[in-house]
C-alpha cells in the first residue's frame, strides 16, 4: 500500500478481469473500463444535480450504483467513498458510528464527492497508464 | 464420682458393676449433681444418660436400692472396664470429653462399691457407649463400601459408555468403508456395461479388446485402461486438431506425453494413416530430451510429471510405433503408473489412470473415474476432451499417431449432443490449467468438442492462469439480472467463461417478463435496481416459478437482509462484488443436476433407476477423484481406519465430514463436498457447511425439482 492508504486498484479483483482477456488481446477489459469511465462521469454529473437539489435518497442510492460497479473492477478508493457516500445520503456515518443530520449529510456528501471525483481520475488516470507501459494498448 | 464412697449411699455401681445406680434421686440431685454437673437437674441427668445411650434398667429383682432409685446402663460402662468408658459416645457426636466426663460421673457415681481404684479420667468405657460406638463404626463402614461399590459402578459405566463410543467410531468407519466398495462396485458395473456397449458400438477389433480389457482384467486394471485409453484418445484428437490449427508444439512434456499414449493407446486401432508421423518424430526427440527438464507449462502439478514422463519415455522408447503394441504389457506399466504415483503423491492421485501419470491432476481420479463412463459413452468422451484441452493443447501438435486418427473417428462415432456429466467434476482437479473456451463452444455441444480445442489450442498459454471451467452437460442458460453495466458485462463474461449461455435482463420486470417467456437453469438476480427491486421480482416470479434457483446478487450481506431475500423465494446469497470461485460456487451448487442427469442418462438400464438421492451419491462418489477408485490397492488396505480419500491429503475427519453431508445433505450439495472435496486443499467441512446452511432451506425442493423437470429436458435432446 502506498502511503499507508489503500491501493487504487484492488489487484484480486482486478486480475480476475484481466484473466478473462485473451492473449494479448484486452479487449474486454479495455471496454469494460470504457464502460466504467463513462459511467461514472454520468454518475458524477447526477450526483452533482442532486446535490443541488439536496436529495440524499438519490445521492445514496447513486452512491450505491458506482460503489457497485467500481468494486467490481477493484478501483476500491472511488468504491469505500461511494460506500460512504451512500450512508451519508440516509443519514449516517457509518465510520463515527453516529446519525447525521440532513444538513450535516449533505456537507459530508459535498466534500467526498469532490473527493470522489479526484479518486476517480486518479483512478483512470493510472488505468490508462497501467495499460499504456504494460500492454501497450490505449484505454 | 461413682468412686467417691463418700456418695456411697446415693450412688454406686450396680451389684454386676455394669450399672449404676442412683439410689436416691433427690439426694443425688442435691449433692452429686452440683459438685459433679453444672447443672442441679435430674432430668437433665438423665437426659444427658439417654444420649450417651445410657438406658435406664427397670430393676424389679434388685430392690435393695429402694424404691426410688434409678439405674442406669450402658454396654460400655463397666466397673471393671475403664477403656471402654472411652466408647460411650454420644449418639450425636460430641467431644469425647464431655462423654468421658458424663460418663466419669457417672462411672464415678457408681464405682463405689467395686472399689476399683478408678480416676475420673480413666474409667473403664463402658459395654453400652462402646456398642453404640461399634454401631456407629459398622455404619461408617457400610458407607465407606458403598461408595466404594458406587466407585467401582461408575468406574464400569464410564468404561461401558467408553466402549460403546468406540464402536461407533468403528462402526462409522466401516461404514466409510463399505461406501467405498459401494462407489467400487458400481463403478466397476458401470464401467461393465459402457464396456459391453463399447463393445457393440465399434465395429474394429477395438471392440474386442475393449472387451477383452473387461474380461480379462481385473477391476482396477481395467478401470486404468480404459481410462487411460478414453483419456488418450481425445488427447490425442485434441493434439490433432490443435496441430492441425497450427500450434507449435513447445511443451517437451506433451510430445513425450504424446508418445506414450501412442504407444499407451496401442489398444485402439489405427483406422487412418498417421499425418505428419515425422513430424512428431523430431518433436519426440525433443521431447525426450525435454522431457526430464520440461517445465510442467500450465501449472502443472509436479516436477514430478517430468520425471514419470521421461520414465514412461523410456519405456516407450521400444515401442517407436503406436500401432497396437500388446496391452498386457502396457497394463502393467499402466497399473505401475498409476500406482507409483498414486503412492508417492498423494495431493496428484487423481492422474493415476493415466500412464506416466500424463494428465496429473487433470486426468485426476475424478476425470479418471468418469473415465470408464466416459470411455463408455458417447457424450462422455467428449466432455472428457474438453477438459483435457489445456494440457493437451501444450502438448499440442503432433496428433498424427494412426491411434490418435482413431480416436477422433471414435469420438465423432461416440460424440453425442451432450458434455459428460462426469468430466464435470474434473474442474477443481483442473483449477490450474484449464483454458477458457470460446464462448461459442458452450453454445453448440456438439461442436463445441473441437471448437473448444481450437479455441484452447490458440489460447494454450493461458492454461497459465487457474482458469477454471466446470463442465455441463448441457450449457445451462443463466439469466442475469443487473442494471449496472460494467457489472451486467463482467458477470456475463465470468458467465461465459463457465460455459453458461446468458440471457440479460436490466431490471426486475424484465427479469419477471423473460422469466414468464423462458425457462432458465439458474438467475442472478442483483438486488438494488429501478422499476422493481430483486426482492420483489423474486417473490413474483415465485408465484409461478418453483424451481430456478434465483441467486441474489448483492453488497448488503445483513443477515436480516439475508432472510428476506430467503423468504421471498432466494436460493443463495452471492455477495458482490464476487469473485470467479464465488461465482462457479453457486453455479455448482445449483447446476449440479445439469452434470448429473447427464450421467444417468447414460447409465444403463440396471442402474439407473434408482431413486436421485442415492443414485446420484453414489454416481458422485463414482466420481470422486480419491484413490478409492483409481487405486484398489490402496482400498483393500482400508481397514476402515484410512478413509479412501487419504490419499488426496484428506483427513479422515473431512472424509467422514464428507459422508455426513453426503448422508444427511441434498445430492448437489454432496457433490459439491465432493468435488470442492477433490479440489486442492480446500477447506471443505466449512464449505460444507456454509452451502449447507445456504441451501438447505430450499435447496432440496429445488434441486429435486429441478431435476425432475431437467430430465426430461435431457431425454428429449438424446
Amino acid at each position: 500500500p502506498q502511503d499507508g492508504e489503500e491501493e487504487i486498484i484492488d489487484w484480486e479483483t482486478f486480475n480476475q478481469i484481466l484473466e478473462m482477456d485473451e492473449e494479448d488481446d484486452h479487449e474486454f477489459s479495455i471496454s469494460i473500463m470504457q464502460n466504467y469511465f463513462e459511467q461514472a462521469v454520468a454518475k458524477f454529473k447526477e450526483m452533482d444535480a442532486a446535490l443541488c437539489k439536496k436529495d440524499l435518497a438519490s445521492l445514496s442510492s447513486l452512491g450505491h450504483f458506482l460503489k457497485g460497479s467500481s468494486a467490481a473492477l477493484g478501483i476500491q478508493k472511488v468504491q469505500h467513498s461511494c460506500e460512504r457516500m451512500q450512508h451519508y445520503g440516509k443519514l449516517r456515518d457509518e465510520d463515527a458510528g453516529t446519525d447525521l443530520s440532513p444538513a450535516d449529510a449533505l456537507a459530508k456528501i459535498s466534500a467526498l464527492l469532490a473527493v470522489v471525483k479526484v479518486q476517480h481520475y486518479a483512478a483512470e488516470k493510472w488505468l490508462k497508464d497501467y495499460f499504456k507501459t504494460k500492454f501497450g494498448e490505449e484505454v | 464420682m461413682l468412686e467417691d464412697n463418700t456418695c456411697e449411699e446415693i450412688v454406686s455401681w450396680g451389684p454386676a458393676g455394669d450399672c449404676f445406680v442412683v439410689k436416691d434421686m433427690t439426694e443425688f440431685t442435691k449433692s452429686v449433681l452440683p459438685r459433679m454437673f453444672k447443672h442441679s437437674n435430674f432430668a437433665s441427668f438423665v437426659r444427658q444418660l439417654n444420649k450417651y445411650d445410657f438406658h435406664k434398667v427397670k430393676n424389679t429383682e434388685d430392690s435393695s436400692f429402694g424404691e426410688h432409685s434409678w439405674t442406669f446402663r450402658h454396654p460400655d460402662f463397666r466397673a471393671d472396664n475403664r477403656e471402654a468408658l472411652e466408647n460411650i459416645k454420644r449418639k450425636v457426636p460430641t467431644s469425647r470429653k464431655s462423654a468421658g466426663s458424663a460418663a466419669n460421673g457417672r462411672a464415678g457415681s457408681s464405682n463405689q462399691a467395686s472399689g476399683d481404684p478408678n480416676s475420673p479420667t480413666s474409667l473403664p468405657s463402658p459395654a453400652a457407649p462402646s456398642a453404640s460406638i461399634n454401631h456407629l463404626q459398622m455404619q461408617i463402614d457400610a458407607m465407606v463400601r458403598v461408595n466404594d461399590e458406587l466407585k467401582a459402578r461408575v468406574a464400569e459405566l464410564e468404561q461401558n459408555y467408553q466402549n460403546v463410543v468406540d464402536g461407533m467410531v468403528h462402526f462409522q468407519r466401516d461404514v466409510a468403508a463399505q461406501d467405498g466398495i459401494m462407489q467400487n462396485l458400481i463403478s466397476y458395473f458401470v464401467q461393465l456395461e459402457g464396456a459391453k456397449g463399447k463393445a457393440a458400438a465399434l465395429d474394429e477389433a477395438q471392440g474386442s479388446q475393449g472387451s477383452q480389457f473387461v474380461q480379462s482384467e481385473d477391476l482396477p486394471s481395467a478401470y486404468n485402461e480404459s481410462v487411460a485409453r478414453a483419456t488418450f484418445e481425445q488427447m490425442n484428437e485434441i493434439s490433432r486438431r490443435a496441430y492441425a490449427a497450427g500450434m507449435q508444439f513447445r511443451n517437451g512434456n506433451g510430445a513425450s506425453r504424446e508418445r506414450k499414449s501412442g504407444g499407451e493407446g496401442g489398444g485402439l486401432n489405427a483406422a487412418e494413416p498417421p499425418a505428419a508421423s515425422t513430424s512428431s518424430q523430431p518433436m519426440m526427440g525433443n521431447s525426450r530430451g525435454e522431457a526430464p527438464s520440461s517445465s510442467v507449462s500450465g501449472g502443472f502439478g509436479a516436477g514430478r510429471a517430468p520425471a514419470s514422463m521421461s520414465a514412461i519415455v523410456a519405456e516407450q522408447e521400444q515401442k517407436p510405433e503406436p500401432p497396437q503394441p500388446p496391452q498386457p504389457p502396457q497394463r502393467p506399466q499402466q497399473q505401475q503408473q498409476q500406482q507409483a504415483p498414486m503412492e508417492e503423491e498423494p495431493q496428484e492421485i487423481p492422474r493415476m489412470p493415466n500412464p506416466g501419470g500424463f494428465p496429473q491432476s487433470f486426468l485426476a481420479a475424478t476425470s479418471l473415474n468418469p473415465g470408464p463412463d466416459s470411455q463408455h459413452h458417447a457424450g462422455l468422451h467428449v466432455l472428457t476432451l474438453g477438459h483435457l484441452m489445456p494440457r493437451d493443447s501444450l502438448s499440442s501438435s503432433e496428433g498424427d499417431d494412426p491411434q490418435w486418427q482413431f480416436p477422433a473417428h471414435q469420438q465423432q462415432q461416440m460424440a453425442g449432443p451432450s458434455f459428460a456429466a462426469p468430466a464435470v467434476p474434473l474442474h477443481p482437479m483442473q483449477v490450474q490449467s484449464l483454458t477458457t473456451p470460446s464462448i461459442e463452444t458452450s453454445t453448440s455441444p456438439t461442436t463445441s468438442p473441437s471448437g473448444r480445442s481450437r479455441s484452447i489450442a490458440s489460447q494454450h498459454i493461458r492454461v497459465r492462469r487457474s482458469t477454471f471451467v466446470p463442465g455441463w452437460a448441457v450449457p445451462p442458460r443463466v439469466l442475469l439480472v443487473e442494471d449496472d453495466v460494467v457489472s451486467r458485462r463482467l458477470s456475463s463474461k465470468f458467465l461465459q467463461v463457465s460455459g453458461c449461455t446468458i440471457d440479460v435482463a436490466v431490471d426486475g420486470v424484465g427479469a419477471v417478463n423473460k422469466m414468464n417467456l423462458e425457462k432458465y437453469d439458474l438467475v442472478l438476480m442483483d438486488i438494488v435496481m429501478p422499476k422493481l427491486d430483486g426482492v420483489t421480482a423474486t417473490s413474483l416470479i415465485r408465484q409461478f416459478d418453483h424451481r430456478t434457483p434465483i441467486i441474489s446478487m448483492t453488497s448488503n450481506s445483513k443477515p436480516n437482509e439475508i432472510m428476506t431475500y430467503y423468504s421471498h423465494g432466494m436460493n443463495d446469497i452471492l455477495p458482490k462484488p464476487f469473485t470467479k470461485e464465488g461465482l462457479f460456487t453457486i453455479l455448482e451448487k445449483h447446476l449440479t443436476h445439469l452434470k448429473q442427469i447427464q450421467q444417468l442418462s447414460r447409465v444403463p438400464r440396471s442402474l439407473s433407476p434408482m431413486p436421485d438421492g442415492s443414485m446420484d451419491n453414489s454416481l458422485a462418489l463414482t466420481v470422486n477423484p480419491s484413490s478409492s477408485l483409481a487405486a484398489p490397492g490402496l482400498m483393500s488396505e482400508d481397514d476402515g481406519k484410512l478413509n479412501p480419500l487419504a490419499g488426496l491429503g484428506m483427513s479422515d475427519e473431512q472424509y467422514s465430514n464428507i459422508l455426513q453431508n453426503l448422508l444427511g445433505a441434498t445430492g448437489e450439495i454432496m457433490e459439491e463436498a465432493i468435488i470442492m472435496d477433490t479440489s486442492t486443499e480446500v477447506v471443505m467441512p466449512s464449505e460444507i457447511n456454509n452451502s449447507i446452511g445456504l441451501s438447505n432451506k430450499r435447496g432440496l425442493d429445488n434441486v429435486d425439482d429441478v431435476r425432475e423437470g431437467k430430465r426430461g429436458r435431457f431425454e428429449v435432446i438424446e
